[in-house]
């Protein structure tokens, strides 16, 4: 090991730093409240993940739900899953999910995006609240717009929607056997230019 | 219709930044910033002379007769259309349709020789010793007749005493399969009193092969051509550059490139068919035209002028197109599309926002008009200076739930 220029060492503990990092980078998540007081009546909750043909490839996870959903409702195009589980939303095509629910209430649920990285139009994926007459409002209550190389845009109406950012923990997928194989590469290296120094 | 203005600009998708410098827009600028002109249907003109109305054969610059911008030269049957047209959609605005036809031998006295459609940018006269920036753009439609004579589709002329007659210093040439650029020049005197003034015979000719056109892929497409020259009837002075396409395909230093002239040189694009020899009268040659941009000296880069022109100006205009929301009541998805000017001129209203090739069963809801078969829509506000941005809304009917698709484009003027 003793062939090793300290610069080359430097180097290669860069470079394994910079994969762990990447590691604990937290993911994008969502909580979204749907607050419908003021109105009763049977309403709907509908989720849309939408972008032209040219958009880039991007995907939401809509899971957690909780309010007074009822058992009406559709799931339409790119979206798998099934409600109240987790639902996957795929740019890739036209979606459309919407649920029955009484208004009056809060309907909430987490939302999560795997971001376009590739060059692209950008996707919106958009909440709608209804009641029997149709839309409460003519913009979505809340949308996140999703931009190749940018940040969640993040738009909401103050009468019916909050949203708040929520940290994921660090792992949430499970890293490629690669990855730790280049984290491990770092800390050993890290050993040895701590012996070398001795 | 009311036909559009001259302007510049239009778009879309792109992240190619602005040209730095600037065009003085004064001596010679994009002449599409000025005025309505050319307006429609454009006169067949016979008096050529009228070419050399108005210029300074002593002036340092050549200031622009605004109000007119444009001269056309169309003779016997051929035919000058301006609107939009294959390869309106690259150039952002409508362009010239340029149709040389040939003419009956019999219907004519003298015999024509020679026919051409072509349209002349007025006051752009240049003399020796000077520095003068053009840009030229031809878009040659797949069904263009291959002819085995030359068929000139942009020069650089020269005004000449009325007895004199000399091909031009700078001329893009259609030769049966193959793409040609022709220089000549000469010394001589151009009064035609002196024993040895010039002539077609006296003058040097230098032929260069730009490229070919016999495969269809070389076809329905924009060659743009800029020009930079340093005009000179001198031996050992001058220098004249061409880039097709933004590539370099000809440079030349120290090196006379024009001939002794009073008025100067000017620029023409168009179909000149230079012989009609066994040709059958009524043939058609047409081709596409785009607007001829000028420059002086103080432009800085060839860039300037490109992204003026078909090939070029994708990085004019930023696009950003937003994701869609969806109304299942209406069955109607909704966007909006960002358009930023990036280029360093103001892009003056009306802008029509315009989709075309929006798949079958789509249709856009909030359209203001058609076109050519593709929707659009006006934007609301007036002028877009550099560097500003609109907004335009996107409503579509998609009954089958396509996935929704067009190619943005921002054009000026009013249809």
């Amino acid at each position: 090991m003793t062939h090793l220029t300290p610069k080359l060492v430097r180097t290669l503990l860069a470079c394994a730093l910079t994969a762990a990092a990447g590691l604990a980078q937290a993911g994008v998540s969502y909580h979204v409240d749907v607050d419908s007081t003021g109105h009763t009546g049977p309403g709907s909750l509908e989720l849309t993940f939408l972008g032209l043909a040219n958009a880039a490839p991007a995907s939401a996870t809509a899971s957690g739900f909780t309010g007074l959903f009822g058992t009406d409702g559709d799931q339409q195009g790119s979206v798998t899953g099934s409600f109240p589980g987790q639902l996957v939303f795929n740019n890739g095509g036209a979606n459309d999910f919407w649920r029955s629910v009484t208004l009056g209430g809060v309907f909430g649920f987490d939302v999560d995006f795997d971001l376009p990285i590739a060059a692209g139009a950008n996707t919106t994926f958009a909440v709608m609240l209804a009641d029997a007459a149709g839309y409460l409002t003519v913009a979505p209550v809340a949308a996140f717009e999703l931009a190749p190389g940018s940040a969640v845009a993040v738009s909401a109406d103050p009468t019916y929607a909050r949203v708040a950012a929520v940290t994921l923990e660090p792992a949430r997928s499970v890293p490629e056997p690669a990855s730790w194989k280049l984290a491990g590469s770092g800390l050993l290296l890290m050993g040895v230019l701590r012996r070398l120094r001795r | 219709m009311t036909l559009p203005r001259i302007l510049l600009s239009a778009a879309f998708v792109a992240a190619a930044s602005a040209a730095h410098a600037q065009v003085n827009i004064w001596t010679s600028g994009p002449i599409t910033v000025f005025g309505s002109s050319p307006s429609g249907p454009l006169p067949n003109s016979t008096a050529v002379a009228t070419f050399h109305q108005g210029y300074q054969p002593n002036g340092d610059r050549n200031p622009r007769y605004l109000d007119n911008l444009y001269l056309t030269d169309v003779r016997y049957t051929s035919t000058l259309e301006w609107g939009f047209f294959p390869g309106s959609m690259q150039a952002g605005h409508a362009i010239f349709k340029s149709t040389a036809i040939v003419p009956s031998a019999s219907s004519y006295t003298p015999t024509p020789t020679s026919t051409r459609s072509e349209v002349v940018a007025r006051w752009s006269y240049t003399h020796n010793g000077k520095r003068r920036w053009y840009a030229i753009s031809v878009f040659i439609p797949d069904s263009w007749p291959f002819v085995q004579h030359d068929v000139v589709v942009g020069q650089l002329h020269t005004q000449q005493p009325g007895t004199i007659t000399v091909s031009p210093p700078v001329a893009v040439v259609l030769h049966d399969k193959y793409l040609n650029l022709t220089l000549q020049t000469s010394e001589l005197s151009n009064d035609p009193n002196v024993a040895s003034h010039i002539e077609k015979n006296t003058s040097s000719t230098q032929t260069i092969r730009l490229g070919r056109i016999d495969d269809k892929s070389a076809r329905d497409k924009w060659y743009c051509f800029v020009m930079q020259a340093d005009w000179s009837n001198t031996p050992g002075l001058g220098g004249f550059k061409m880039w097709m396409n933004g590539v370099l395909k000809y440079d030349a230093i120290n090196a006379m490139n024009s001939y002794q002239s009073d008025g100067g040189n000017y620029a023409k694009t168009g179909a000149y068919l230079t012989s009609l020899q066994d040709l059958t009268p009524g043939t058609p040659y047409t081709m596409y035209n785009d607007y001829i941009y000028l420059a002086d000296a103080n432009t800085t880069s060839e860039n300037d002028l490109y992204n003026l022109t078909p090939c070029g100006r994708t990085g004019s205009v930023a696009v950003v197109q937003s994701g869609l929301t969806f109304n299942r009541f209406t069955s109607q998805y909704t966007g909006t599309v960002s358009l930023t000017n990036r280029s360093g001129y103001p892009m003056t209203k009306p802008l029509q926002f315009m989709l075309p090739g929006l798949p079958a069963g789509v249709t856009l809801a909030n359209k203001t008009g058609d076109l050519g078969g593709a929707p659009y829509v006006t934007l609301p506000n007036a002028t877009l200076e550099p560097g500003a941005s609109a907004t335009v809304t996107t409503t579509f009917d998609n009954p089958g739930k396509a996935a929704i698709g067009y190619t943005p484009v921002l054009y000026t003027g009013s249809y």
